[in-house]
């Protein structure tokens, strides 16, 4: 049972059977796709410059493309499941940075207006952050057929916690940085074997940071969880994806490649720490018969 | 029934022989002619009833009983569920034979339906015996009938959801003897929570019901517990799903009657294989329910009758992932307990009545997508008193008032993303994880409604009339009237309505059999609870409101009807989310939702015709909502344009034979028109088409059940059975379901078949 369908089928009676011809999964690349688009830092406040760039995989390898990058600048209504909103989709909603493979553009300034926590004058609903405490700026990267959105983390204020509570996170809230992934260290790969995967990061990766609990309505310290996806041109990986929680000291994973026919490959790694920092790493290998 | 009075034949035939005469008799009803099934009638040569062999017996399907009895002069006391109470005075000196007719009654002790003598089923109005229930494709569960009733939509698989005339689940109340309850079924829907053992009569009104029924601007469904001295000495079953036992005694002049049922679906699974690698998707749930029932007679007139009913259900499961981010934890945990006395006096020109109700309910619903949480939990008192007084004023002229009160203090707590719990309307993609902007809020919540009714029926030479009306008075409370900001006190919100409903009734007799009725009415129902969040609703909403019209007609022959309705709802006020990008601070939620119900209905129903018992259906439909005046008309969730379904019951010697054929069209769902890849998350997420703006391909099935009876010693009895559901195999298509970047669509499927078999042994 793969896990789109199980979790299509938790909401619906014993009864329920899956069609098994849908692909559930994302882990072998059989058509160019983008695995992730990176934001240089991973956390900044509105009107700062970050840095964007964008991870392509296709059968053949890494695909050096130059998107469209744009801004959306329309909020997501808060009774959509999407990260962002439909408006998005629409030219007439975005604020063009640039077409090139990785630009620099400057987070839009109403960044905590429009996405964050600060609502407008007129008693207006707050937006609601996501589990890690976290608002975010979409931006939409269009590569010919292709279209992914990254989300930057914006630094705002707390605007719907007590006074006291909003001051001490504003002094000891660490912006997000993007986690680093330890280079992947493979033996020689010979065609149609099992092989053992392990991506690590460093002790640091998973960084400590301050989260205000909505519930308790106080301030709360943790660490991120993190949760790193496997790619791969060819054969069989034994998941999609790996994770690390909050409570798990661990800095690595693992998992089993079953390797494909002789000939090159490509595996990609991609880390996500839980307020919403990547990092990626990419590997060619040559699998002997 | 049809069993008991058999049993009672056979006794009586050996009884004749040494002396004693036997009384046969058919119940009908007065207006409708049509036979009285689970009537209980007892024979007293001295004014109280002798609760002995012989002198107590139930009426079959058909309406009939016998009584075997010494000669002698009796006082006969027939009480039927929705009937006045008849009394009788019988003169035997061999075997005899009597008809009696028996009037509709406004209120009758275990019975909810209060519907003048003078007027008959409204148009769509449907009432079946638990007795023919019970041999209906269901599980052998009474109330899971409700589910293959006329007027009611094909449910999904595993849906415990009632979708009655294009309303809404919520729009449709369900009462036991008046009293509403949680949940008409268990979590899954594979039993009904309010047991099966005592359950005794089951009626359904699809819209436009009387003015002693509010809170509900769809439906009514009335589940009347049996007369404990009707239920058997004891009886226990078991089966794939759970096991259940019954009895009763009689204590003085007290009967008291009791069940209780346990789940094992979980362990019977675990029996043959590991439930993960059966069915990983499945979710399992366990249940329990009992019920307590008692009646005393007070005196000639007076009885009293009380019953507790109890009810839990747990679920909790994992569903592993290929990534970690759509593993699935799911743990539910429901309570919930009523209890009610009422005290009923006949006079001879009516009655009294009087009930006292008081019920505890407790929910807790927790869900995690990955990092992605949500929760409600709710604990609620409930409780509330109704009285009804019925008069004849003149042979053509009954008055009926009633007091109805319901009370409602819910805690209330809720974490997570506002758009889980789904709510109708929203443009949701199966299988999608809910959103990750997450909130959390904790606050309580009062309704109270104290509503007065009165109807007056009338019968003006060929043509009958119900002209009534009913007033309500609302208190609506929430603890805030804004979110909480650290230990800052709130400002409540409290709020004081009054509305007025008139409903009226016409009915008129043609040619023959033949007669024609309209019915109309103005209906309320106060905002849930759980929608009444500064975070994740709005504490300042009130009542919805809505409009019914219905018509039809019936022709009667012997033991075929054939019912023709026509129907259409006019609903607003009703709660809807509010869809604004930045909607204003507590309301999440607004109340400028608006629908239409329009449709059709063509009904034959066969009454014990050669031992068969059905009806043939055939639904015509268009539910539509508008979120809010700004937003296009769209398609009800639940809409579904044509249903046909057939269900029969056949008894034939120790064999009863139920089946159950069902074509629906399919629901409208939200179609995916492309997708993006969303790189915080890792996942793609669905381009969204037209709300409700596809449907899913039509729905058919056909079921059957077999049981057997037999004898086993003296008067203990038992019966086996079987039952298969969805005999062709077809993989019916229950949702629409996407490959991970939706560039693939396929349908969730029910399972090709499904067989449960069982025993029954009884006394």
């Amino acid at each position: 049972m793969t896990a789109r369908c199980a979790l299509t089928a938790s909401c619906l009676g014993w009864l329920a059977a899956c069609d098994p011809s849908l692909d559930q999964r994302l882990a072998i690349i059989d058509q160019p796709r983008v695995i992730a688009v990176i934001a240089e830092p991973a956390e900044a406040r509105p009107g700062t410059e970050v840095h964007y760039s964008a991870v392509i995989a296709a059968p053949d390898g890494p695909v050096a493309a130059a998107p469209r990058w744009a801004f959306c600048l329309a909020p997501k209504p808060p009774t959509e499941d999407n990260a962002v909103s439909d408006a998005c989709l629409d030219d007439a909603n975005l604020a063009i940075v640039g077409d090139a493979p990785s630009i620099t553009g400057a987070l839009p300034a109403d960044g905590c207006l429009q996405f964050g926590p600060e609502a407008p004058p007129g008693n207006f609903r707050p937006r609601d952050a996501d589990p890690s405490g976290g608002y975010y700026q979409p931006i939409r990267a269009d590569i010919d057929a292709l279209l992914a959105f990254g989300l930057t983390r914006i630094t705002c204020k707390l605007a719907t916690a007590p006074g006291p509570v909003a001051h001490d996170y504003d002094v000891q809230y660490a912006a997000n940085r993007n986690p680093t992934l330890d280079p992947l260290v493979l033996p020689a790969l010979t065609a149609d074997r099992d092989v053992a995967l392990t991506a690590s990061w460093p002790a640091g990766a998973a960084e400590p940071y301050l989260f205000y609990d909505p519930e308790s309505q106080t301030l709360i310290a943790r660490r991120e969880a993190m949760r790193l996806s496997w790619f791969a041109t060819g054969g069989t990986l034994a998941v999609d994806a790996s994770a690390v929680s909050e409570a798990d000291p661990a800095t690595s994973v693992s998992t089993t490649w079953h390797t494909p026919a002789a000939g090159p490959a490509h595996l990609w790694l991609v880390l996500r720490d839980s307020r919403g920092g990547i990092a990626t790493h990419d590997l060619a290998v040559d699998i002997a018969p | 029934m049809r069993w008991l009075a058999l049993a009672i034949l056979l006794v009586s035939s050996v009884a004749s022989a040494q002396g004693k005469a036997t009384l046969r008799g058919t119940l009908i009803e007065r207006a409708s002619r049509a036979p009285v099934a689970g009537a209980v009638i007892e024979a007293s040569n001295h004014g109280v009833a002798q609760d002995s062999a012989g002198e107590l017996a139930a009426s079959a399907d058909d309406g009939t009983f016998a009584i075997v009895l010494a000669p002698g002069s009796y006082t006969l006391v027939v009480t039927a569920p929705g009937r006045v109470t008849h009394r009788a005075a019988v003169t035997l000196a061999g075997d005899t034979s009597v008809t009696i007719e028996l009037d509709v009654a406004a209120v009758a002790p275990g019975e909810t339906i209060e519907v003048s003598e003078l007027a008959p089923s409204a148009p769509g109005e449907t009432r079946v015996s638990a007795k023919l229930a019970r041999t209906l494709p269901g599980g052998g569960d009474a109330a899971k009938v409700v589910q293959s009733l006329p007027a009611v939509a094909r449910p999904a698989a595993g849906s415990s959801e009632i979708v009655v005339w294009g309303a809404a689940p919520r729009d449709t109340r369900v009462f036991v003897d008046g009293v509403p309850v949680l949940a008409l079924y268990h979590v899954g829907g594979y039993r009904a929570a309010v047991g099966n053992d005592l359950v005794g009569d089951i009626r359904l009104t699809p819209a436009a019901f009387g003015p002693d029924r509010g809170r509900a601007i769809g439906g009514v469904i009335d589940l009347a517990l049996a007369d404990p001295r009707a239920a058997p000495d004891w009886r226990a079953q078991v089966d794939v799903l759970d096991a259940s036992v019954a009895g009763k005694t009689q204590l003085g002049t007290l009967t008291v009657a009791g069940a209780a049922r346990q789940s094992w679906l979980d362990r019977a699974i675990d029996v043959v294989a590991d439930r993960r690698t059966l069915a990983p998707n499945a979710p399992i749930p366990t249940w329990s329910d009992a019920q307590l029932v008692a009646r005393a007679p007070l005196g000639d007139d007076l009885v009293l009758t009380g019953w507790v009913l109890g009810a839990s259900d747990t679920l909790d499961r994992t569903l592993a992932s290929d990534d970690p981010a759509t593993q699935v934890d799911e743990r539910i945990d429901h309570r919930t307990v009523r209890a009610q006395v009422t005290l009923r006096r006949d006079t001879p020109r009516g009655f009294n009545s009087a009930t006292l109700w008081l019920g505890r309910d407790r929910t807790r619903d927790a869900l995690q997508v990955g990092l992605i949480p949500a929760s409600q939990a709710a604990d609620t008192w409930v409780g509330g008193a109704r009285g009804v007084q019925q008069h004849r004023l003149a042979p053509a002229a009954t008055l009926t008032i009633g007091i109805d009160l319901d009370g409602e203090r819910a805690a209330l707590q809720r974490a997570g993303s506002l758009t889980i719990p789904v709510r109708e309307g929203d443009r949701y993609i199966f299988g999608q994880p809910p959103g990750d902007d997450v909130a959390a809020d904790r606050w309580r919540a009062t309704t109270i409604d104290a509503a007065g009714h009165a109807a007056l029926d009338l019968r003006l030479g060929a043509l009958t009339a119900t002209l009534g009306g009913r007033l309500d008075g609302w208190m609506l409370g929430a603890s805030r009237l804004t979110p909480r900001v650290g230990v800052t006190p709130g400002l409540a919100e409290q709020q004081i309505r009054f509305t007025g409903d008139p409903r009226g009734t016409v009915q008129l007799p043609l040619a023959g059999d033949l007669m024609v009725r309209i019915d109309a009415g103005g209906y309320h129902q106060a905002r849930a609870a759980t929608d009444t969040s500064a975070v994740f609703g709005s504490p300042a909403l009130g009542v919805e409101h809505a409009w019914h019209v219905t018509a039809g007609g019936r022709w009667r022959h012997a033991a075929l009807a054939i019912e023709a309705a026509v129907y259409a709802r006019w609903l607003d006020q009703l709660v809807a989310r509010d869809l604004a990008v930045t909607p204003p601070l507590a309301r999440a939620l607004t109340q400028g939702g608006t629908g239409r119900v329009l449709g059709a209905q063509l009904t034959a129903r066969l009454i014990d015709a050669h031992g068969v018992t059905g009806w043939l259906s055939y639904m015509l439909s268009r539910s539509t909502r508008k979120d809010a005046q700004s937003q296009p008309e769209r398609l009800f969730d639940h809409d579904q344009t044509h249903s046909l379904i057939a269900v029969a019951s056949w008894q034939h010697g120790a064999w009863t034979l139920g089946g159950r054929v069902r074509l629906a069209s399919g629901e409208p769902r939200t179609a995916v028109e492309g997708a993006f890849f969303d790189s915080r998350s890792g996942r793609y997420q669905p381009i969204r088409g037209a709300n409700n703006g596809t449907r899913l391909p039509a729905f058919f099935a056909a079921d059957l059940r077999a049981e057997r009876g037999f004898a086993i010693r003296g008067p203990v009895r038992g019966a086996a059975y079987v039952e298969v559901q969805n005999l062709t195999g077809r993989a019916n298509p229950e949702e629409l379901i996407y490959s991970a970047d939706f560039a693939q669509r396929g349908y969730l499927t029910g399972l090709p078949l499904l067989a449960i078999g069982g025993v029954r042994i009884e006394r």
